[in-house]
């Protein structure tokens, strides 16, 4: 009868699993115009055995060389930690037996590539990224107690359809922070550490994850989290060293990138609206809002560090918390980081329910969708389909309404972070959504 | 082991004023960064740019420059003093006849910034620049020359991408190649080169861009160049310089 039961479970479970891959792999020829110039190159470079980083660098000289068409310091193109490499490698060479002279031609700095790409590759490239969305959504059905809302609610959230099957790989890097997490919980720390380093790898942000994981252990009187920071550090180190000129470049490409995304540091879009001289935008673009962000970064996050450090909660509800402070403090967020906080918006969800939290936790997201829809806009990610900019800027509003929405949107989402955050710290928040609701029954 | 102990717990009991205190530590590091920064605002803009494609094919010769306008007008000689062609505006396109004259591959390119001038928003110093290209029996050489009169702290970025066929190789002289990029159709170069300090002038004095030392050669070797034989493959190369300055004061 049991067995029969959990035969039912699983079966219903594999379904579950089948039709989300089925939705993904609908969507994957949907793409973002710059990122899959860089997937493309991606596979290309590999495919010849050539190191990703090389080509940034050949890259950014072209760039700083053709200043004229824009500001360009850095050609936006792989500036992400190692991992994919390793992860990419084998996928770009069975891709090289179909496309052996396939080349990439790359469009100058700052102007928009329309990179036309084999459904092969798009394939390949979201191939492990979608696996990854799939081992989330069973680690949070492990870590739930066998909670299929919560697999559901991971695996059919729009965004993360959206961020996976036609944009970004922070599913990989979100798989190795659960990961990471339902390891540590296991007590298998080691294990744990390597995860949250192939998560940081992968994308700079699990890394942010890495003195909660030290304070439990300081926390319990326990010296473990120096060997815990050790194995980190050490396989961080071993993937990094052998890339370290190009990490290094694209490190630097990323401390002075300019603010953009859902952060109110990216102010300087105003500036440009207001016909700014090209000096003065350059010194707001690329020194003065890049070191205001990474003051707040650093401010920001010890701040949550050192309030955490003294706190009685589950480690859990510390994450959340921590990549909550992240996302208000970060100077670059685009719609895929969003991604990050959804697993632990889901753990959190499961353990302390609350009308509040729910719609707090769907305003993340669906504000971060909303920001891609009106900002990119959505309708571009159909450039696979067709050229027509009639169609791929159909959602294009005028620029000031654009900066309007935009601007509102970025604020609106901010509120509710912070509303968020206030909720954990006084477990109650400022602006009660539940409240409302009463009010309005009454 | 009491030590340890203890430590752990003194560790565990003031871990937020320690992550306070290393806040301080970082904020301070960043501030040390940034002081520079505003003291000297132009250290991160980056003067003295321009990029320059050529492309020989059986009838043409193109040569496209993307570079500075206003009254410094680099120009393009022939080896006798001719000018061949003025380079004007941000972006300029020269397409000549070159099925019965394939030598204008020879000629000198010279573009001297005598001084400091500001064009796009982008500070130009001091600097003089001599490019000779030379169509010999089989190979082209590219001879640079390089002088910068004022600057203490320049950094040359140079990104040459060159389309070849099996018989033409590019060499240089004084200049790191990155590794294994043997015989592809399509290649990218990337050097990143110091400029020598020593090759800065001294004082008010003004050298010349014709005495200028020697600083580096490419040199583009190919089988098939004699001009009595067909081009069998576009020659392209494309050259990028960033030139990357440290201002000392401000405009």
């Amino acid at each position: 009868m049991l067995k029969n039961k959990k035969r039912k479970i699983n079966k219903r479970l594999f379904l579950l699993i089948l039709l989300a891959l089925g939705i993904r792999f609908a969507l994957i020829n949907l793409n973002h115009p710059l990122d899959l110039q860089t997937w493309h190159g991606l596979f290309v470079d590999l495919n010849q055995n050539k190191s990703p980083y090389t080509t940034f660098e050949e890259l950014t000289y072209e760039a700083r060389a053709t200043q004229g068409v824009g500001w360009s310091r850095y050609y936006m193109y792989f500036a992400y930690p190692p991992m994919l490499i390793p992860i990419y490698y084998p996928l770009a060479k069975l891709y090289g037996v179909f496309y052996p002279n396939d080349q990439v031609n790359f469009s100058i700095a700052n102007v928009d590539p329309y990179p036309q790409v084999p459904l092969l590759l798009n394939f390949l490239f979201k191939l492990p990224i979608i696996l990854a969305d799939v081992g989330i959504a069973l680690l949070l059905y492990k870590m739930t107690k066998g909670s299929e809302k919560s697999l559901i609610s991971y695996l059919f959230n729009p965004l993360v359809i959206f961020v996976s099957a036609a944009w970004m790989f922070d599913s990989i890097a979100a798989f190795f922070l659960v990961l990471a997490l339902y390891l540590f919980e296991r007590k298998r720390y080691n294990l744990s550490a390597v995860a949250l380093s192939f998560g940081f790898l992968t994308k700079v942000f699990p890394i942010f994850a890495l003195p909660i994981f030290c304070i439990e252990f300081i926390r319990k009187k326990s010296w473990k989290f120096i060997r815990y920071a050790l194995v980190f550090g050490l396989i961080s180190a071993l993937f990094i060293l052998p890339f370290w000129t190009g990490v290094k470049l694209s490190f630097e490409y990323q401390n002075v990138r300019e603010p953009s995304g859902l952060t109110p540091l990216s102010v300087h879009f105003i500036a440009m609206e207001l016909d700014a001289s090209q000096s003065t935008l350059n010194q707001l673009e690329y020194v003065i809002l890049p070191a205001l962000g990474s003051f707040f970064l650093i401010v920001g996050m010890s701040l949550i560090y050192a309030y955490l450090s003294k706190k009685e909660i589950s480690l859990r509800q510390k994450l959340l918390m921590t990549f909550i402070a992240y996302c208000i403090v970060s100077k670059n967020l685009h719609e895929p980081h969003i991604l990050m906080l959804i697993p632990l918006c889901i753990l959190e969800l499961h353990e302390r329910y609350s009308f509040d939290k729910k719609w707090q936790y769907r305003l993340f997201w669906m504000l971060a969708f909303a920001y891609a829809i009106i900002g990119v806009p959505l309708t571009r990610f159909l450039y696979g389909y067709t050229l027509d900019m009639g169609i791929l800027y159909l959602f294009e509003l005028p620029m000031l309404a654009k900066g309007i929405v935009l601007a509102s949107v970025v604020v609106t989402f901010h509120l509710v972070l912070w509303n968020a955050l206030i909720t954990l710290i006084r477990g109650r928040p400022v602006i009660s959504l539940e409240g409302l609701r009463q009010r309005l029954k009454r | 082991m009491k030590i340890g102990k203890t430590a752990i717990r003194h560790l565990s009991k003031h871990i937020d004023k320690i992550i306070i205190g290393l806040s301080y530590v970082l904020l301070s590091i960043m501030l040390l960064g940034l002081v520079p920064g505003i003291l000297y605002q132009e250290k991160l803009v980056e003067v003295g740019i321009w990029q320059e494609t050529r492309e020989i094919r059986n009838d043409n010769f193109i040569v496209r420059y993307y570079m500075n306008s206003g009254d410094n007008k680099p120009t393009v000689l022939t080896p006798g003093g001719e000018e061949l062609l003025a380079v004007d505006g941000l972006e300029s396109t020269i397409e000549k006849d070159n099925s019965s004259h394939r030598n204008l591959w020879d000629h000198i390119f010279r573009n001297v910034a005598a001084s400091s001038f500001i064009i796009h928003d982008i500070a130009w110093d001091n600097y003089q620049m001599m490019q000779t290209v030379r169509l010999w029996e089989k190979q082209v050489t590219f001879e640079y020359k390089f002088l910068s009169t004022e600057n203490e702290n320049v950094q040359l970025a140079l990104s040459l991408k060159h389309r070849y066929d099996n018989y033409s190789t590019l060499t240089f002289d004084n200049v790191k190649i990155n590794e294994n990029q043997e015989n592809k159709l399509f290649v990218r170069y990337a050097v990143k080169l110091e400029l020598d300090n020593t090759f800065t002038a001294t004082g008010n004095v003004r050298y010349s861009v014709d005495n200028a030392l020697y600083w580096l050669r490419l040199t583009f070797y190919a089988e098939n160049i004699p001009a009595d034989n067909n081009w069998h493959d576009v020659a392209r190369l494309t050259m990028s310089y960033s030139l990357i300055e440290r201002k000392q004061s401000q405009e």
